[in-house]
């Protein structure tokens, strides 16, 4: 494990993506069509429907919960 | 109430994603009429709302009931695209080292929209949790401060910088 990490010299570029790289081509595909797909989802945005629903979902919040969690 | 922001934000995220934490959802639902303009102009500029499936845990676990949960869940589903960034995590194993020496105590939910800055080093992240997402590998480009009755709020908007992140993880490297 972390063998990428043991280089003493030229750490950029053995970097970011390195494990990109070594995917094998059927792989680098699967990752690719995932993308894709995924890319193609256009979801448009509707302002009063999101308002009518924020208002909505708000109203469930107990008074006592965090607003805002982490 | 108001939302303050520099103009140069719209232009910079034009055709770009960007990713939603937890704590920006529940702004939004919690002030719709002070957001719901900033993420049209957003959207009119091409920009990608998106998500990820442990953030939509967080924001719906709060419900109350079957249809409260189902109303949260719809909620998000049709504002942002829910991105499965943890199919990929087996190529984070440099950030998983990274991020664990910069913030011992981070959570997976911010380990993973980390992880969809450094899987799309062209995308950004909004949050307003500014402790768990490290300057030291990440650029907070802009910050939208949200002036409401009751307080002031602060979002950053995130983005990978490589240099950092290289620079970092050199450090771990040396030992530092």
């Amino acid at each position: 494990m972390l063998t990428w990490y043991s280089t003493k010299t030229k750490l950029k570029g053995v970097m970011i993506m390195k494990k990109e790289a070594s995917k094998t081509p059927k792989e680098q595909l699967k990752d690719k069509l995932y993308h894709l797909s995924f890319s193609m989802r256009k979801i448009p945005f509707k302002a009063e429907e999101f308002k009518k629903k924020a208002k909505e979902i708000r109203k469930t919040f107990k008074q006592d919960e965090p607003l805002i969690q982490y | 109430m108001s939302l303050l922001y520099s103009t140069k934000l719209l232009s910079d995220l034009k055709n770009c994603d960007l990713f939603f934490d937890t704590n920006t959802f529940i702004a939004a639902i919690s002030h719709p009429d002070i957001f719901t303009e900033f993420f049209q102009e957003l959207k009119d500029r091409g920009c990608a709302f998106l998500t990820i499936p442990s953030v939509v845990f967080e924001f719906t676990r709060g419900s109350q009931t079957i249809e409260d949960f189902n109303n949260r869940s719809e909620f998000i589903n049709n504002f942002a695209s829910i991105y499965s960034i943890q199919v990929h995590e087996s190529d984070f194993q440099e950030l998983i080292l990274v991020l664990q020496r910069l913030r011992g105590t981070i959570s997976y939910t911010d380990f993973l929209l980390c992880g969809c800055l450094y899987k799309f080093p062209k995308s950004f992240l909004i949050t307003e949790n500014h402790k768990d997402f490290p300057l030291e590998i990440l650029d907070r480009k802009y910050i939208i401060t949200v002036d409401t009755e009751k307080d002031l709020r602060n979002y950053g908007i995130y983005q990978l910088s490589s240099d950092k992140f290289d620079k970092a993880a050199l450090n771990i490297l040396k030992g530092k």
